[in-house]
């Protein structure tokens, strides 16, 4: 499984020790990180003390939304939120990921409060036990196991005579038209969302 | 056209010249709000009146402005949720985009990685506001842009047309617009 962890690095001193506990848990559930940046940012801001006006914002841009594209899930820590995470949160949307939003705030109030989705699970933390239990829960839930990208269809007369046909015609297994079919209708969903 | 203007609400009190200069230079276009939010917040920030935000209302309101509008401005000095959630949903609808950033903030905003084709990004003072505002929205006023042509077509189109036209019922102008429909959404499938 691959996760898109992202957060502030405007707050990344106060984040850090939560961010780093993220890192850890997905590490320990073998789950990969999309685009690990944590160390580099906390690098840039506490030892090479780089301003951020020399950044490629651009780039980084890019970088974080290919990233977000490319996930099957997405974490971000929003105790201190700003433009580009409330930018990645509609973009999440957009391609119907699941997101676990984070927060140390009280979420009741905050502006993703509002934000009705079935994609989308709010958490308010304290702890780093609190941490480990919320995102433990989390990928467990969006854990595509192997087994159940695997299944029967029950298909009707009509719809089987259908698909036997495009097999005959073009040569490829039902299992291939019907996963085409789906891919499809998934574009247009994504696409009149 | 209608317009929607996305700001910074905590911000408003400070900059409430800046977003009057903008919102008047809409108006004084001959275009409206899609919805006009401004000095009510700013009335009730002054007052000290503004009630406990409802972001469920917030959130519907805002979307449905974007969805309505035929252009959309914002004001991106100040690193806002709100105001990313809103671009994205905005250039997730291929809405034609200023944002407009004040020239004495830092560039080292994530704002600046916003990019397309109907995006544009400006630097600004409260000399040029007007003006930059006043060329975004007479580039894209719908009124003053083509929204009817002759073209020509050769034989070969001229006879699948009539073709297609006759197999479906449909106008000639029909199937070419959805043919460029087709071709739009083809293109927003491209990662």
């Amino acid at each position: 499984m691959l996760v898109h962890l992202t957060g502030s690095t405007w707050s990344l001193g106060g984040d850090l020790v939560y961010m780093r506990k993220i890192s850890h848990i997905l590490h320990e559930l073998g789950v990969s990180i999309a685009r690990d940046w944590i160390e580099t940012a906390n690098h840039r801001h506490a030892v090479t003390k780089v301003p951020d006006v020399n950044l490629d914002m651009q780039s980084i841009f890019e970088e974080n939304i290919r990233a977000l594209k490319r996930a099957d899930a997405i974490i971000m820590e929003s105790t201190t939120y700003s433009f580009f995470q409330g930018y990645q949160l509609a973009e999440t949307l957009r391609h119907k990921k699941p997101m676990l939003i984070l927060s140390r705030y009280p979420i009741k109030g905050r502006i993703f409060y509002g934000i009705k989705s079935p994609f989308l699970t709010v958490k308010e933390y304290k702890t780093e036990d609190d941490l480990d239990e919320i995102v433990r829960a989390f990928i467990s839930a969006h854990t595509i196991k192997n087994e159940d990208l695997q299944f029967k269809v029950s298909v009707g007369r009509q719809l089987y005579s259908y698909v036997s046909t495009i097999s005959k015609e073009s040569g490829r297994s039902p299992a291939e038209i019907l996963t085409a079919m789906a891919n499809e209708g998934f574009k247009r969903r994504i696409l009149n969302s | 056209m209608k317009v929607h203007f996305i700001t910074s609400r905590p911000t408003i009190e400070k900059h409430i010249e800046e977003l009057r200069a903008v919102i008047n230079a809409i108006e004084n276009a001959g275009h409206s709000l899609a919805i006009d939010w401004i000095e009510r917040a700013y009335r009730r920030q002054t007052e000290g009146t503004e009630p406990k935000a409802n972001w469920t209302a917030i959130y519907r309101l805002n979307l449905e402005a974007i969805a309505k509008s035929d252009v959309v401005l914002a004001e991106t000095s100040y690193d806002n949720f709100g105001v990313g959630y809103q671009i994205a949903f905005a250039v997730q609808q291929k809405k034609p985009i200023m944002l407009l950033r004040h020239e004495d903030v830092d560039d080292d905003a994530f704002v600046n990685g916003v990019e397309g084709g109907w995006i544009i990004h400006e630097k600004y003072n409260s000399q040029n506001l007007t003006s930059k505002v006043n060329k975004f929205l007479e580039d894209n006023d719908i009124k003053s842009k083509d929204m009817r042509f002759n073209f020509f077509i050769d034989r070969k189109i001229h006879n699948y047309l009539r073709w297609a036209s006759l197999r479906t019922g449909k106008t000639k102008a029909e199937i070419l617009r959805e043919l460029v429909q087709h071709e739009i959404e083809e293109q927003s499938r491209e990662p």
